[in-house]
């Protein structure tokens, strides 16, 4: 251990208080993310100063950190998902779109599949940091699932593939910090695997019964055996062969396999399920983003065309990819130590963001191309601009001040030692029932990071060091640490706000929270059973 | 754009108006830049939960 911080009850649930109090007001009082992220980030900078010792110098390099995080991590993603969102809807695109994917298939529970978890999985094999729910939420609204269904839906669709998608970064991070090679890797990656396809299974479930209960899981069972097949299975064999592009390759696998699919005899009719709650009325749908001159499938797509394939020429491309990387935003931090000798080193380039290979980069341009396209093509009004810009500063900024409070508080507990003293206090307190808890911690990472890579980072060591005090089998562990971050997701308050932001429902994360909770820790539950089985 | 994002846009300026102080005041050791950094900070951090408590008239 390389602090000094004394893991003690006190200590502990002063470091848990912050959480509770969070998701109390979220979910229990419906506070905004903004509303809760600011009140529980002044709690959480009491409990640093008085209880974890940090000094004010400290406390102003770490709340940089957390602004400098939430700007350039997330939201350089919110902003032009936003605008693409309301560059769609100027020029009415939602209701052609709609209709053009009917012809694939009439069935609007496959039709909901194919974008909440096929699209948004296969988003997330190539961009991650958001950008599959920032897209995936509001075309779900656009194909007439109501808004909070589509947030739930495509955070519950894509985060199955964090750990092996974008190009598997959260997995590279795991295997950096747990140092494995050679066969460690391949096992691991197995049992990683294993516990990413039951997340992906329960994903494509879970989609099925808010669709219609069940009557929606009898409907969609072969879907979601076909595409877990595909998206799961691929990923767990996959990763045997090459762990770097193993989640995108499932991700394609997964979403090709729903064009198959609307042919077969299940979906080439309408759903029988005529009363789905999910699903919000189809004239009220269409009116709202109709047009006097109708377009096309493929020209109301365009600005996601575009986004894909400049991120699949940029990102799987290695040396554009490479070439694109030399310039880098970056800050530099002094190391800072709390008075509990809890200590961060000091980081030459911090938080470093290269705006001409991220997705944030992309999503703009193909904002800003599909604009000229719409123009051009006579779909967006004298005006448009402005209310296009005006409707997206009017979303952005609720979201921002939002960001900024989570990602500061999240920052600051994980730099005095919060996160790590929670850690540790689980593993201390269960002993050798510490393998059923071990998801639970790489949720924890996530959920206070926002990020598979981030909670792999976080907790990755402190598991295979806890694995092997128990005697449990590592890789099992970190099997678990990695698919626990990957379901961490779905709770993140940045992912949530995300999803709320796009789709105009801010203020409404606690009601999300509410499905997305019980997804993700029900889960963890099947899987730390699991874990206990296998042991 | 009406007066709650009018002031939420303020708050959200506020926290960024904010970080050279804290930036500088943390990286060179000085608390007077510190200390302003985090009061501007806490003013910005502060007004989503005021208004949300004014709008719901617990305030």
């Amino acid at each position: 251990m390389d602090f000094m911080i004394p893991v003690t009850a006190g200590n502990w649930l002063f470091a848990f208080l912050p959480i509770v109090i969070l998701l109390v007001l979220l979910v229990k009082f419906r506070w905004g993310a903004a509303e809760a992220g600011a009140f529980t980030w002044f709690l959480v900078v009491l409990i640093s100063v008085f209880v974890y010792k940090t000094s004010i110098h400290t406390l102003a390099l770490e709340t940089v950190k957390g602004v400098w995080s939430a700007v350039f991590s997330i939201l350089v993603v919110v902003w032009p998902a936003i605008l693409i969102y309301e560059v769609t809807y100027e020029a009415g695109a939602f209701g052609p779109f709609r209709k053009g994917i009917e012809k694939v298939t009439p069935n609007r529970l496959l039709q909901v599949m194919a974008f909440s978890w096929g699209f948004a999985g296969f988003l997330q094999g190539v961009t991650g940091f958001g950008v599959p729910v920032a897209i995936a939420a509001p075309l779900l609204v656009g194909i007439g699932v109501r808004p909070l269904y589509a947030v739930i839906f495509a955070l519950i669709g894509h985060a199955w593939n964090n750990t092996f998608g974008t190009l598997s970064v959260s997995w590279a991070a795991l295997k950096d910090v747990a140092q494995l090679s050679g066969p460690e890797v391949a096992v691991t990656a197995l049992y990683a695997g294993m516990f990413i396809w039951l997340f992906n299974l329960v994903a494509g479930l879970t989609i099925c019964w808010l669709y219609g209960r069940g009557k929606g899981i009898k409907e969609g069972l072969p879907a979601v055996l076909a595409i877990s097949i595909m998206q799961g299975g691929g990923t767990l064999l996959l990763s045997q062969w090459n762990d770097n592009i193993s989640g995108f390759v499932a991700g394609v696998l997964g979403f090709l396999v729903v064009f198959i699919l609307g042919r077969t005899k299940w979906y080439n009719k309408p759903s029988n399920i005529t009363d789905s709650p999910i699903l919000f009325d189809s004239i009220q749908a269409e009116d709202k983003t109709s047009k006097d001159k109708e377009m096309g499938f493929h020209l109301a797509f365009s600005p996601y065309y575009i986004l894909l394939a400049l991120t699949l020429v940029i990102l799987l491309i290695q040396p554009i990819k490479l070439a694109l990387a030399f310039w880098q935003i970056s800050i530099p931090f002094p190391s800072t130590v709390t008075g509990y000798g809890f200590a961060n080193a000091e980081t030459a380039a911090y938080g470093a963001f290269t705006p001409l290979n991220h997705g944030a980069t992309f999503l703009l341009a193909a904002a800003l191309i599909g604009y000229a396209i719409f123009k051009f093509k006579g779909y967006i009004n004298v005006g448009g601009i402005g209310r296009i810009l005006g409707r997206t500063v009017e979303k952005c900024i609720p979201a921002t001040i939002a960001m900024v409070s989570l990602t500061a508080l999240s920052v600051l507990m994980r730099d005095t030692g919060q996160a790590t003293v929670l850690a540790y206090g689980v593993g201390s307190a269960t002993g050798m029932f510490y393998a059923f808890m071990s998801p639970f911690v790489g949720i924890l990472g996530a959920f206070m990071t926002g990020s598979n890579v981030a909670s792999n980072l976080l907790f990755g060591s402190f598991q295979q060091t806890a694995a092997h005090v128990i005697g449990a089998n590592e890789a099992v562990i970190l099997g678990a640490q990695t698919a626990g971050g990957a379901a961490g997701n779905v709770i993140a308050p940045g992912n949530v706000l995300l999803g709320t932001t796009t789709v105009g429902l801010l203020g409404s994360e606690g009601e999300v929270l509410r499905v997305t909770m019980v997804v993700a820790l029900g889960l963890a539950v099947v899987m730390g059973v699991a874990i206990m089985l296998i042991m | 754009m009406d007066s709650k994002t009018k002031i939420l846009t303020i708050s959200a300026l506020l926290c960024f108006l904010a970080t050279p102080f804290l930036y500088i005041g943390g990286q060179s050791g000085s608390l007077g830049n510190a200390v302003l950094g985090l009061l501007i900070f806490c003013i910005g951090m502060a007004i989503p939960p005021i208004l949300g408590l004014i709008k719901r008239g617990d305030f």
